[in-house]
């Protein structure tokens, strides 16, 4: 992994297009600041763990003659 | 072409209905072409999204118009104007039934293209019962 230090307002550049700006440190909280193109997705990796997680287990579902009960319970 | 499926074996496609997942799935990255069946024998609501490259990869997912109103809104954002139909993705076991509404799927019929939503913040949980949020005929 590369690492690179970097001060408040600083700034590191990928690829030519997208930029990360530290803009606060406040003890063991960063705060970032991205601006990339509106294709690029960014999200917090706890979210997106939590996605790949709940679509995994989704995979493995029974069928959908599950539903039946669910609709004549209506 | 013909493609083999998790629920209905081997099936006949018509080519010009795939639907591509540039950026996959979240955890499945590497399946980008997906094919939509409609469930017919349940309700009209349910639809099947199969991966044409796994067969053993189908989300069973409901239709957006199934969805009382309240639920609506942070969805109607990610339709960009009608561009976009939403699609839940459903967990189906033989306790529980549950729709992930914080990360609706979304896919443009014109383009042939999907994506799933991944919200920054979202109000909706990832485990939500199916029966709490179906409009009730």
């Amino acid at each position: 992994m590369l690492a690179l230090t970097r001060k408040v307002n600083e700034k590191i550049i990928i690829d030519g297009g997208i930029e990360i700006k530290v803009l606060e440190v406040n003890g063991e909280r960063v705060k970032l600041g991205i601006e990339a193109p509106k294709n690029i997705s960014i999200y917090r990796d706890e979210i997106y763990v939590q996605i790949q997680n709940a679509n995994m287990e989704a995979v493995s579902s029974v069928g959908i003659e599950q539903l039946r009960g669910v609709k004549n319970s209506k | 072409m013909e493609i083999s499926t998790r629920f209905y074996g081997r099936v006949n496609i018509s080519e010009d209905n795939i639907l591509t997942f540039n950026k996959g799935i979240p955890g499945f990255e590497n399946l980008t072409k997906f094919i939509l069946f409609e469930e017919e024998d349940i309700q009209d609501d349910f639809y099947y999204l199969q991966s044409v490259e796994e067969e053993a990869i189908c989300f069973i997912l409901l239709g957006v118009a199934a969805l009382k109103e309240e639920y609506t809104d942070e969805i109607n954002i990610y339709r960009e104007g009608g561009k976009n139909d939403g699609y839940l993705v459903c967990n189906l076991t033989n306790a529980d039934a549950t729709v992930n509404l914080k990360a609706p799927i979304m896919i443009d019929h014109l383009d042939k293209t999907g994506f799933q939503m991944v919200p920054e913040t979202s109000k909706y949980g990832i485990k939500t019962k199916l029966t709490e949020v179906i409009e009730r005929g």
